[in-house]
């Protein structure tokens, strides 16, 4: 290959990655389609002032109420076994599972619940799916939410 | 534009003077591979014990489908260090390189298929294949070594692109945008929030808004640019530098640990063998958008 061709080739890799990266981007199903091709469109849009989130929380633990109930993800780790899961994973299967609940998918939901109590529940407990709304530096700074939507109640024994 | 861009390639190579350093630097980067490959044979029974748990192979590991899931692991970690070991013994040979390439591209399949990959290991892989094309003749293989670094810059350039074509996005919609403020603040709280982790300078940003914000529209100016530095060889240890700051900063906050790519800035970008020594005033004028300004100063005096 000439020194010429070389470096056409070069351009055309350069071309052809940034161009494959920006379709997959904006046209595939989901942006990791055209792997191992990536858009590197990473923290690109700034989190919303207001936001919404699936939350379990813990309303009894070991036949006591828990008052205020807590949440599943301030819980320590004899519930949540971080070792595990990790907190990533733990964040997409609690959305997954509130999504599931809300749509009424009954067996996407008995999936779910058998994942999240198999690999993180080590307590008999009652807790529950709920939607909450918050400002995520308020969420940070004191633990406050706006408001809480129970969605579903579950018995883990 | 494309003689443009051949003229600027041709001036940095120039007569093959940088050939030395670089064929110093390539084999370091397969001691990297080797090394980084050799430690995750240390989590080969932790990844072992995971399972199955939502394993969907990507296409270079078709073949796990035929075999179960544990010989896989082992196999697939086994021949990345055989692989990468064997590719830093002999780097000058295409054959070791290729497979190198293959023990990178095998690992980094097995990790993307858990989901959402995490693109750590996104530019080793790439950069890998580029160096299986490696040639014997000197300015081919600076050639080679130039695509490699303005490869690497231009995945930045692309991340920067991203978030000013979504800043625009949000402020029609109305939301809070790169260019507010809060958005430091509110790219960290969302981030500890989900992932619940200690956080070294998190507060301090939560409790000054400002200390995120400008350090926030810096990385993107950064990463803008990071495409124009590979053809501005007197900024490439500069924007080596202040990436990998990028990268500690983003650690300390606790908003994304990205630790992999900074061997690359080291291998291939602080040790540029294409690197022009310049004053500190004329560097300055080389940055993107002062290089502007300064040209169009100079053309109304």
């Amino acid at each position: 290959m000439s020194y010429r061709a070389a470096k056409i080739s070069v351009l055309l890799f350069l071309a052809v990655y940034f161009c494959t990266g920006m379709l997959a981007q904006f046209f595939a199903k989901g942006v990791e389609d055209a792997y191992p091709f990536f858009s590197w469109f990473l923290f690109s849009r700034v989190p919303l002032r207001i936001q919404s989130e699936y939350a379990i929380r813990f309303l009894e633990i070991g036949g006591k109420t828990v008052d205020p109930p807590l949440f599943f993800k301030k819980a320590p780790g004899a519930l949540r076994n971080k070792e595990r899961r990790s907190p990533d994973e733990y964040y997409v299967l609690v959305q997954s599972l509130g999504g599931a609940v809300k749509r009424k998918d009954a067996e996407e939901t008995a999936r779910l619940r058998l994942e999240i109590e198999k690999e993180m529940l080590d307590h008999p407990a009652v807790y529950e799916i709920s939607e909450i709304i918050f400002n995520p530096v308020e969420l940070w700074r004191n633990g406050s939410v706006m408001e809480i939507k129970p969605l579903a109640e579950f018995t883990l024994k | 534009m494309t003689k443009s861009l051949f003229g600027s390639i041709d001036r940095i190579i120039g007569g093959g003077h940088g050939f030395k350093k670089a064929k110093m630097m390539v084999p370091v980067f397969y001691y990297f591979l080797f090394f980084f490959a050799f430690q995750k044979l240390e989590g080969l029974n932790p990844f072992v014990a995971l399972g199955q748990r939502n394993f969907s192979p990507r296409w270079p590991i078709f073949w796990t489908e035929y075999t179960d899931y544990a010989t896989a692991a082992s196999l697939i970690i086994v021949f990345f260090v055989f692989a990468s070991l064997t590719a830093s013994f002999f780097w000058t040979q295409r054959i070791p390189r290729v497979l190198g390439f293959l023990g990178m591209l095998q690992y980094h399949a097995f990790t993307s298929s858990f989901g959402k990959p995490s693109h750590q290991l996104d530019l080793w892989l790439w950069v890998a294949f580029l160096l299986v094309f490696l040639p014997k003749n000197q300015r081919k293989f600076l050639l080679v070594f130039w695509a490699i670094q303005a490869f690497i810059l231009l995945t930045y350039s692309m991340s920067g692109i991203g978030k000013i074509v979504m800043a625009f996005d949000q402020y029609f919609k109305g939301q809070a945008t790169l260019f507010s403020p809060d958005a430091g603040v509110l790219h960290i709280t969302t981030m500890l929030n989900r992932m619940q982790e200690p956080s070294l300078h998190g507060p301090l940003i939560v409790n000054y808004p400002l200390l995120g914000w400008i350090p926030l529209l810096l990385i993107v100016y950064l990463q803008f640019f990071s495409f124009v530095v590979a053809f501005r060889p007197s900024l490439h240890r500069v924007w080596a530098a202040a990436l990998i700051l990028f990268h500690v900063g983003t650690d300390l906050t606790g908003l994304s640990v990205f630790v992999a790519p900074s061997a690359l800035f080291l291998v291939f970008l602080l040790g540029s063998p294409f690197q022009i020594s310049k004053s500190v005033r004329r560097t300055i004028l080389d940055l993107p958008g002062v290089s502007l300004i300064d040209r169009l100063r100079r053309s109304l005096t």
